[in-house]
């Protein structure tokens, strides 16, 4: 087995969150424990309401959990300061979103450059802009996508969106990749076109969390964990 | 209930839906209540400055003037013309001059001076409320001396006598009060024909110094800085001074009329009041009484005027176009509701509601943010036009400036009519406004497939 | 960068913004064209006055005027902060003067007496002059005969005005006789005997005329040799006396403590003279500046000022107002990319930073838009002005009523500048509280399922 794939990465112990609804409070995770590996693909599957999305998002440090205890390489995600966080989203983890969400001002080739303009100051960009753009390009043509790179999102499919997504995800070699049902807003086609690509990252090395009701799906992955009413 | 009913009532639903749930509409009426106070304040302190200056001129100018060669029996020709069921009252008058004014060893005032026919108690009682002593005597206005009942008595400007206070623009009147009852003397300079000695067909004009001694018989305050620092003569004693003819005589008669009354539609009646009363003079020829004018001098024929309101249409368009600032507010915060509440639009449509019945939604939205918006600028205009001296003298204690001063303004106090006639317009234009700026983005619900927003990405 | 980047396609692509841009651009063109216009009809008025009047007045209230006026100038000489002292008559007069076809004039005018060269130490009175411009020393002397007594009356006393405000005064002088007559007063205001009549009269001749650009004294006044007018107003009978003393200060010197200085000085006098025979007299003159002095006309147009002021603050806050709203709406559509951008690392800083980037450049395009046009309407205004004249009878300002010649449009690039900074201000602080809901947002929650 390999040394890198067996040390732990991501670990989630006692996690909880809820949230308020009007008068009442909704509790979504209820004591959430789990670990995954580098290198590992890890499907988390559950019933619609079941807190999935919820996890993945406190997972990759979009939200906050309420109670419990996130670690990231040994480093615990509650104590990083805001800056820490962002820097954390931008060069640690990679997000898909089940509707792409591409910013509709953009080109292709902008939209997967994105997270290293964010990286980047301005003078920064001015000196390394050639070798991102190289970068965004080679990872479109890994994509299958270079030709639509001066494309705006809306002249796209659904499936070349989403791969779009994909490939500004990767841009900063993330550590860890979350997808929150990646293929839930493509047909079935399109949806296992999307799947292979992402089993051709985990081939590469890559560390994929991904979130799907859809435990056909579920069974592309390595490990399925499963929660149920808030726990798994 | 019938379909017309239930669209009606959705529409209402809708309508009172966003205009409580959408913060932003808040501010668009706000927007719309700004832009309605502004222009209501603006032109009720504008028009209401024109009306004042205009009642203030007319006091004494009239709306007519019959010019004549000269007579002697002007009270019934007067009592004649005051039989026309038009005019409200009729005077003699004597063309504008001026004099000096002596009030006080080494205190020499250059005048203005106004004549008054006392007779005349229906002209002259309206200028009873200025004068400082009278206004609080039972009868007429006249110009008898306290204590000096034989001797001729002037109504004083205020302004003649004292300055008001630099920072207060207020008069003394306590110390102005002592002065009624005090010598004056008036000198005046004439042009008279120099008797002819050197046997030429010409004569020249030489000047002639007329004086005149009176007293002070009372102070005039008017409020209006014009009249405040002018010298009112009886017009029998004034005329003698002017001519040095024991014979008094009129040749120049101003007329009021009531209120609603044209001075152009009047001209025949009193022309032929004119012509009867003229021919029954003796030595009056028909060339003399045709030659008599009847002239409009009120200030709808006064180029002064004229140019007042230009202004007035000038300041009223800037801020009509500022204003509209208001009706792109209108339309982006429709344009952003619309493309908001696509699915909404796309559901009523995909119930049966019809395109123009969605845009209709839109539009009297649009018009219900005119209508309210409007209701409160019509609050807030009346309440700072009516409160806009209070409002001045606030700012005088504040910030120790003393925006309006009767000297500049001619008035002591800012009018402050709301012109009503006005503030229909305004609202009228705001609700056009309202639905202007909605007009688009109702077209653009209206135009919306609902097959195109329903299917699900 | 992706802060630039985001901020020029949101600018480029939102045609909501286009609004904010055309609304900053309504105000700044409406401020910079009204606030040029009347701040030259302003400035060119109240320079007018200025130079009509000097710095400084020692004004008598009376038509009787004042003694001992000769030792008190004997005492501003040499004084370092003064430049320029005129002594000086003002009375009314009765005035008669032949016009065309042998027909005389007879009516009322105001007559200022004053000793040519140092009134013009004082004011710009060479400068009014047409036939003897630059020359005060000539002005009372008629080019026909330099023996007469000659006059200065106001340029509207001898010509007519055209409708573009204009005068065109003839080549050569022509021979107007012009009598004056006033009364003489003595010290103790009562009416002096004069010649024939008790009126004192002189025959004067058309010397030349002035433009002093103010409409009163352009239309009523007549200029006299000092000595002239002192005759006919009676006040060569002793005391000698003057209505007034016309100061020019130094350069340097600031205009309140000249004043105050000055009337120091005519305190001290006054305390000096306080046994003399005429010292009541001396107790009416008042020491003022211009601006006091003038006040019936300079605080009208200052009030005005202010009260533009007020407006211009109006349309501000109604900039503010179209921004925050457009803003507020921007934001709202683009919660999804605030979302995105947050997952991306964005700081909520960042995020903020990025939405006044996008009101900066609304602003400044907005402002160059308006200043553009305000430029070309300025440059042109005195002619669109006459194609409205010609083509529908309508001036704004009736040259006949309002004494101006040409709308003043000297545009000053610091005003200009000024308005600008004043936009963009409205248009970043109407763009705050929107940046400050952008960064404030949840990330979670924008990018939620029901957002498309």
């Amino acid at each position: 087995m390999n040394m890198k794939k067996n040390k732990i990465l991501l670990e989630a112990d006692a996690v909880r969150k809820s949230y308020r609804m009007g008068t009442t409070r909704l509790e979504v995770l209820k004591g959430v424990n789990l670990s995954v590996r580098q290198g590992e693909f890890v499907a988390i599957t559950g019933a619609s309401g079941s807190g999935k999305s919820t996890l993945l998002h406190i997972l990759g440090g979009l939200d906050i959990a309420d109670d419990g205890v996130i670690k990231f390489a040994g480093r615990q995600l509650q104590r990083f300061g805001q800056r820490k966080l962002n820097k954390f989203r931008n060069r640690t983890v990679g997000f898909v979103f089940q509707f792409y969400h591409l910013l509709d001002e953009l080109d292709v080739l902008e939209n997967v450059a994105l997270p290293a303009m964010v990286r980047c100051s301005v003078a920064g960009w001015m000196l390394t802009k050639a070798q991102h753009l190289d970068r965004a390009k080679g990872i479109l043509a890994e994509l299958s996508l270079e030709e639509r790179r001066h494309h705006k999102p809306y002249q796209l499919s659904g499936g070349e969106r989403q791969r779009v997504a994909i490939g500004r995800a990767l841009m900063n070699r993330p550590t860890l990749l979350l997808a929150d049902e990646p293929t839930g807003n493509l047909d079935s086609a399109t949806g296992n076109g999307i799947l292979k690509t992402f089993e051709k990252l985990h081939r590469s090395g890559q560390t994929i969390i991904m979130v799907t009701h859809d435990e056909k799906i579920a069974g592309c992955a390595e490990r399925i964990i499963s929660l149920a009413d808030g726990r798994v | 209930m019938s379909p017309t009913y239930g669209s009606i009532m959705l529409k209402l639903l809708l309508w009172l839906r966003y205009l409580r749930k959408r913060r932003i509409v808040f501010l668009s009426i706000a927007a719309v209540a700004l832009s309605c106070a502004l222009l209501i304040v603006v032109n009720s302190l504008f028009t209401g400055f024109i009306e004042a200056l205009k009642q203030a001129e007319r006091l004494e100018e009239g709306d007519l003037a019959l010019v004549c060669n000269p007579i002697e029996k002007y009270d019934a020709l007067i009592d004649k013309i005051e039989q026309i069921p038009q005019v409200k009252n009729a005077a003699v008058s004597l063309g504008g001059g001026g004099g000096m004014l002596w009030i006080g060893t080494g205190n020499v005032k250059g005048v203005a001076i106004a004549a008054l026919d006392t007779k005349n108690t229906s002209w002259t009682g309206e200028f009873k409320d200025s004068l400082l002593r009278q206004k609080i005597l039972a009868g007429p206005a006249d110009f008898n001396v306290p204590d000096h009942p034989a001797e001729t008595g002037a109504w004083v400007g205020i302004g003649i006598i004292a300055e008001p206070n630099r920072q207060t623009d207020e008069y003394d009147l306590p110390e102005i009060r002592k002065m009624i009852g005090q010598k004056a003397v008036l000198t005046l300079a004439g042009r008279e024909p120099a008797p002819i000695t050197d046997g030429t067909a010409d004569s020249q004009l030489q000047l002639k110094r007329k004086v005149l001694s009176l007293r002070i018989a009372d102070i005039y305050h008017s409020g209006f800085y014009v009249r405040d620092n002018a010298l009112y003569l009886p017009y029998d004693k004034y005329y003698t001074l002017v001519y040095g003819d024991k014979k008094v005589q009129a040749d120049l008669f101003r007329i009021k009329l009531h209120n609603g009354f044209e001075p152009d539609e009047t001209k025949p009646l009193i022309r032929s009041v004119w012509e009867k009363f003229a021919a029954q003079l003796p030595g009056y020829s028909s060339e003399d009484i045709d030659s008599a004018r009847i002239i409009n001098v009120s200030a709808e024929g006064n180029l002064f005027f004229a140019e007042l309101r230009k202004q007035m249409a000038v300041l009223m368009l800037i801020f009509g176009v500022i204003c509209s600032v208001a009706i792109l507010l209108i339309f982006c915060i429709f344009y952003m509701i619309v493309t908001t509440k696509q699915k909404d639009i796309a559901v009523i449509k995909s119930c049966g509601a019809s395109s123009s019945s969605v845009a209709l939604i839109f539009l009297g939205f649009g018009g219900c943010v005119g209508l309210l918006g409007s209701a409160l600028g019509i609050l807030l205009g009346y309440f700072v036009t009516k409160n806009i001296n209070t409002v001045e003298h606030w700012v005088q204690i504040i910030f120790g400036w003393k925006l309006w001063r009767s000297s500049i303004y001619m008035f002591e106090q800012i009018p402050n009519t709301v012109d009503w006639g006005c503030v229909v317009w305004i609202v009228a234009a705001a609700i056009l406004a309202c639905i202007i700026g909605a007009l688009i983005p109702a077209v653009t619900a209206a135009r919306l497939k609902p097959v195109k927003i329903l299917r699900y990405e | 960068m992706y802060k630039f980047l985001l901020a020029i396609r949101y600018l480029l692509k939102r045609r909501l913004s286009y609004f904010c841009v055309l609304a900053t651009a309504l105000c700044v063109f409406v401020v910079f064209v009204v606030i040029t216009v009347l701040s030259g009809l302003t400035a060119e008025f109240k320079t007018n006055t200025h130079n009509f009047v000097g710095d400084c007045v020692l004004d008598c209230e009376s038509m009787v005027g004042f003694p001992y006026y000769d030792e008190f100038i004997e005492t501003l000489h040499n004084r370092d902060f003064i430049e320029g002292v005129s002594p000086l008559v003002r009375s009314y007069a009765s005035i008669l003067y032949g016009g065309e076809g042998g027909r005389r004039y007879s009516f009322t005018a105001s007559i200022v007496g004053i000793l040519p060269e140092r009134h013009n130490k004082v004011t710009g009175f060479a400068d009014w002059l047409h036939y003897h411009s630059g020359k005060p020393q000539t002005a009372f002397y008629p080019a026909y005969n330099e023996k007469l007594s000659g006059c200065v009356p106001g340029i509207g006393m001898m010509l007519n005005r055209t409708q573009k405000g204009r005068y065109n005064p003839s080549e050569t002088l022509p021979r107007i006789e012009i009598e004056v007559g006033a009364f003489p007063l003595t010290a103790k205001g009562a009416l002096a005997r004069g010649g024939a009549g008790d009126i004192n009269t002189k025959v004067f001749y058309y010397s030349d005329h002035f433009h002093s650009g103010l409409v009163n004294p352009d239309n009523n006044l007549i200029f006299l040799r000092l000595e002239d007018a002192q005759k006919l107003c009676g006040m060569t009978i002793e005391p000698r006396r003057i209505s007034a003393i016309h100061i020019k200060f130094a350069e340097n010197e600031n205009l309140s403590q000249g004043c105050q200085k000055l009337e120091r000085l005519w305190n001290q006098f006054l305390e000096k003279k306080s046994g003399a025979k005429w010292a009541n007299l001396l107790e009416k003159v008042r020491v003022e500046d211009w601006k006091t002095h003038s006040r019936v006309i300079i605080a009208a147009v200052e009030t005005e000022q202010i009260l533009m002021m007020v407006v211009f603050a109006m349309l501000a806050i109604i900039t503010v107002f179209v921004v925050f709203v457009v803003f507020w709406m921007i934001v709202s559509h683009k919660s999804k990319d605030i979302g995105i951008l947050k997952s991306l690392g964005v700081s909520s800083a960042s995020v903020m930073a990025m939405f006044m980037l996008f009101a900066l450049l609304t602003g400044i395009i907005g402002c160059i838009l308006g200043a553009l046009a305000g430029w070309q309407f300025l440059v042109h205004i005195n002619d669109i002005e006459a194609w409205f004249y010609r083509n529908f009878g309508f001036q704004l300002w009736n040259r006949a009523i309002y004494a101006i010649g040409d709308i003043p449009n000297a545009i000053d690039t610091g005003v200009l500048a000024a308005i600008c900074a004043a936009a963009l201000t409205a248009c970043l602080l109407g763009a705050i509280v929107p940046s400050y809901k952008a960064a404030g947002m949840r990330p979670v929650e924008s990018l939620q399922v029901t957002q498309i």
